[in-house]
Parts: C-alpha cells; structure tokens; sequence
C-alpha cells in the first residue's frame, strides 16, 4: 500500500467547475500513478484564499464545500485505486479558522499551510488537522523549532515534503526547497513525515515511484527505511486519522463493514444527494452501509433450541 | 431478620379467617421463614458487612455442611444469622462480600473450572481417544454443568437488541450513532473480535456479560465461530471451543464489531475501537472522548 496524498486537483475555487479537459488530464495523471504502485491517492483541494478572506467566499449549502466528486468524474478508477479527498487551507489570520470545522466531515484529509509563525503554532495546538505542509519554493514563515514540531508529531499531525518542489526546474526555488526540506527533516528529527507528489496534472512527467523518491530523500539526509515509510506507514496512519474523524466519534466507535479503517468502498460518495430536499452531507449517510442482516450464533443456537420445545 | 411483624399482624387481625393471635403468628412465622412453602418474592441481602461463605464452612463442621443440601445462597443465610461468633467485618473494598468482588471471585473460578475440565478432559482423552466420539454438546456431560451456557444469554442479548434499537431510533447519520453508541451499555451485546495484538483471540465472539476498564467478559457458543463461518464442510474444533464458557478478552489493541440492527431486517456493523474505550461503563456516559494521536491503532 504506498500512498500519494497530494494530487493538485484543477480548481481553485469553490463554484468553478474544472473544464473536461483539465479532468482528463487529472484523470491520465493518476493512470500514471497507478502505474508507478500507488494505490491510496488523496486529490487535494487547494482554495485560492487564504483564511483572511476565505470566509465570504464558502457556500453556505454543505454540498458544494466538497467539489471533488469521486463517484461520478472518477468512476473508471473504482476498484483501481483508492480515491481520497483532502483540502488544503492557507493560513495566514489565526482568528479566522472557525470554519476549518466546517470542512472536517466533508473531506477526508485536512491540511494546512501555515503562512505566519503565529499560524504555525495556532495549527499545532488548537486545530484539528491532519497535515502541516509549506510552500518549499519559498522560504518559510519561520525557522522551525524541534519543541514545535515535536509537539505537533506527538499530537500526530505529519509533516508534509512534496516532492514536485524538489524537481523544480527553476534552480533558485529548487535549491531553496531542497535547503526547506533539509530544515523539515533536521526540525523534525526525522519523525513524523509523509512525502507526497504535490503535482499538478501538466506536468505529468514529473511524477516519480517511491522508490526513486527515497533515493532522492536518502540524498537530502533521510534515512532509506524512513523515506520508504513516508509513503507508506506515516501516510496510512494520516490517512487513518482522518478518516476516523469521519468514520467514527472521536476514534471511539466506526462504522465498518468495508475491509479497513481507512476503506471508503461503502461510503456515499453522491454529493448532489439530498434527503427529503434537505442538503446533507453524504458522507455522514449510513444507507450505503446497510446490509441483510446475517445469521449469527444467536440466531443458529435459537433455532437449534426451537425444534426441540415444540417436540 | 429480627421484626416483629407488626403491620402484617394488624392487618391479618381484622381479617375473619384468623380468631386468635396464634394462628396469625404461625401464617406470618411460615410466610417469612426461609424454608416455608411460599415464596412470592426475593430475599435481598445487602452483601457488604457479614462474613464470607469460606469462613462460614471453616467454622461450621463437616458434618453439618454434608447434611445441608439447601442451596447454597439460603445456607449461608441461615448460617450467618446462627454464628455469631464471627466478628463482623469493615465495609471496605477489600470486603470479599462486596458484590464487586464477589463477581471477581466467581470470574477466576469459572476460568481456573474450566482450565480444570480443559485438563480433565485431555487426560480422559488420553487414555481413550474415542470418549468424546459419540457425544454431540460436551454441555450435556456432567463434568461441565457448572460452565456457563451461551444459551442462557440469548435473552439479555435480544434485550440489548430492543435496547438498542430504541436508542437509535430512525437516525441515518453515522457519527448521531457512533456517538450514541460510545454512551452506551455494551453488556448483552453479541460481539466479534476483529482485530487484537492476541492472535488467538481474533475471530471469538460471543455475548458480553461483564465490561470492565481493561476486559471485556464474553460468553462463548458451544461449536460456532469463525470456523463456521469459513468451512462449508463441519469444521473440526479444539476442545475449548467444544467447552465454551466464560472468556476475558483485553480491550487494548483489540477492535471489536458490534452489528445494530436497523429497521426492515437491515443492519449495520459498527467497530469498537478497544484502546480509545479503556474507561468503565459508567464513566463513559459522561466521558468526553477526544481524539488522539493514532500511532497505536493498526489498520
């Protein structure tokens, strides 16, 4: 199971449709990546604003928060590959971040990208997220601490390294995101990272396997057995955190019936599904879990006792 | 029971049945007594304070313990209230009448019974290998009568059903019954061990008579399970899961699936998550979850 939790999709706003083309190309980009081994595959959401000036801009009807509609434009990779959605939220005004629960139990990972150092801490101590990422193009809000991230990898929120800034052709922003994710590693001791493409669907080319990845991390100063584990362990249990926030109450009691935790075989993808003409988040609908109910012991010691009272 | 019967005694005195006090303290002596032919309603006894049943059967001779065929709870009444020689007991937690460590008491001896048949039964089948050939439910036998019966669950399992049922009522979100499933009882649930660190436990299922803060204590079918389940043919089980009984399986690193029946013959399975759930039935009604770091939890 090796995952990629960060492929671009190709829109930036809320209401704005991508154009046919635009999916094709998304949809060739994660032919490639099933090619390449992936099987657990985040599309990742990325409004344009920051949390300053976000707020105006979400729809208030819950079924349009979400606009990544797997059940419909992603069909043909049913059974294929395993389809997330993740939304990354820039965040520059900590006081702004009300909202961010709103998005919580719509999409199945939430990130953020911090802009300030203020952001930063806020994001480690009060959010609920999954992910921390940065721009490694350009230089980050602050130095970062080891007691920071430290923190924040104790809570299990991973460090994201997106791997498309690493094969930047830009040499300036490369070897400013190579010195980045140098930071990263060294702050984080190692710890707590996942590694993702972070490619938007033109460049295709520049998708990479894991292994290549790990060869390129063990270069910058990751361990081969730890880059390996950013793709596949840390990844999971990210992926497992965030769908639990949906799946369950509070990693208490999930719903299952589909293989694993982090399986959403069974779930409503259907957003424009609504109930008795009110907007619900599909997600949440448990009528695609449903089943006939099965013969359990109860049952057959029940029916076994019958026979013998009416003798 | 020291009383003097005076209310029952005025009440019986109006009555034209009785003439005189005599007959009356003979029909409330009888209606009280605990050997007395009607017995319309349960003695209860708190059990802290007292003495325990071993000291009793210390004290008492052997003798009078092979005359008294009585059952056991009304034996240890009469005895209790005959010597009182035993000097009573504080009412701490150490106090091996509190129900709670009665029920701990009789949790170890029913494991440590049926360790024991376990061992019986291998040795028997030792020197005959064909002892066990023509018996079809090793309950029958009368080495296991005092084994706990997965039968005599099936009631408090169907209560749990309704009660459950009722508690859900006609919600369609996953996380109104998730969260109203953390709240709730699970003794008299029909779970089965999905996942656990113990890889012998997984696949057990049974009906859950007792939940602590670390075990659950489910009550096993005689013959079912998962080989049932995966076997088209009779599959061929291992003397304990031909014995059935008790089993105390731990909750951390375990994920239990509790199946909720819905309306129209539907269910839904839902997964107990055992390490996030590490908190006594009672506490959890009014516990806050929150949501951890998910390192210990495996896919």
């Amino acid at each position: 199971m090796i995952c990629d939790l960060n492929v671009v999709y190709p829109q930036t706003d809320f209401l704005v449709r991508p154009t046919a083309r635009d999916l094709a190309k998304l949809k060739g980009c994660l032919a490639v990546l099933e090619q390449l081994g992936y099987t657990h595959i985040a599309l990742n959401f990325e409004p344009q604003w920051a949390t300053g000036s976000l707020n105006k801009q979400i729809p208030s009807d819950i079924r349009l928060l979400n606009p990544i509609n797997i059940e419909t434009d992603f069909a043909e990779f049913e059974g294929r590959l395993k389809l997330y959605s993740r939304i990354t939220l820039k965040v520059d005004d900590p006081s702004q971040c009300q909202n961010l629960t709103r998005f919580q139990q719509v999409f199945d990972l939430v990130a953020v990208e911090p802009q300030t150092e203020r952001a930063l801490q806020l994001a480690i101590t009060n959010l609920e997220i999954d992910i921390i990422t940065f721009n490694y193009k350009e230089r980050l809000p602050c130095y970062l601490k080891h007691k920071t991230l430290g923190s924040a990898i104790e809570k299990g929120i991973h460090f994201e390294i997106k791997y498309s800034d690493l094969l930047e052709s830009d040499s300036h922003a490369r070897a400013q995101s190579i010195s980045n994710v140098k930071q990263l590693i060294r702050a984080s001791r190692s710890r707590g990272l996942i590694c993702s493409s972070g490619i938007s669907s033109p460049d295709i080319s520049r998708l990479r396997s894991c292994s290549d990845i790990a060869n390129l991390l063990n270069l910058i100063g990751l361990d081969h057995n730890r880059s390996e584990q950013c793709f596949k362990d840390w990844s999971l249990k990210t992926l497992l955190s965030g769908r639990l926030r949906i799946k369950s109450y509070k990693q208490v009691v999930a719903v299952s019936g589909d293989e694993s935790l982090i399986d959403n075989s069974l779930e409503n993808k259907n957003w424009q599904a609504s109930q008795k003409g009110v907007s619900v988040n599909a997600k949440m609908d448990v009528s695609s879990y449903k089943k006939r109910k099965a013969d359990t012991a109860v049952d057959r010691v029940t029916k076994k006792s019958k026979p013998e009272t009416t003798v | 029971m020291n009383r003097d019967n005076s209310i029952e005694k005025l009440i019986l005195s109006r009555c034209s049945k009785y003439n005189d006090d005599g007959q009356i303290m003979k029909v409330l002596e009888e209606r009280y007594s605990l050997t007395g032919a009607q017995k319309n309603f349960l003695v209860l006894e708190p059990t802290d304070g007292g003495v325990t049943r071993e000291e009793i059967n210390h004290s008492s001779s052997k003798k009078r313990r092979q005359q008294n065929s009585l059952p056991s709870i009304m034996h240890s009444l009469q005895n209790s209230q005959n010597s009182e020689k035993v000097e009573k007991r504080p009412a701490n937690k150490h106090n091996p009448l509190k129900t709670k460590n009665e029920f701990k008491r009789f949790m170890k001896s029913n494991l440590a019974l049926q360790a024991k048949i376990m061992r019986k039964l291998k040795l028997i089948l030792k020197k005959n290998p064909h002892y066990l050939d023509k018996v079809k439910d090793l309950a029958s036998l009368n080495l296991c009568n005092k084994i706990l019966k997965f039968e005599d669950f099936i009631e408090i399992n169907r209560l749990w059903n309704s009660y459950i049922k009722e508690t859900i009522g006609s919600t369609e979100n996953i996380m109104n019954i998730s969260t109203k499933l953390s709240m709730c009882e699970f003794i008299g649930a029909y779970i089965e061990v999905t996942h656990s660190g113990c890889v012998d436990n997984v696949g057990k299922c049974g009906i859950v008579i007792w939940e602590s803060q670390h075990n659950f204590v489910i009550v096993v079918p005689r013959k079912d399970g998962w080989k049932n389940k995966i076997s088209l043919i009779e599959p061929k089980y291992s003397l304990s899961e031909k014995i059935g009984g008790i089993r105390l399986i731990n909750k951390q690193d375990t994920r239990f699936k509790v199946t909720v029946n819905l309306q129209d013959n539907l269910t839904v399975d839902y997964e107990i998550i055992g390490d996030r759930l590490m908190i006594r039935s009672i506490d959890r009604a009014n516990k806050k979850f929150k949501s951890h770091n998910v390192r210990d939890i495996r896919l």
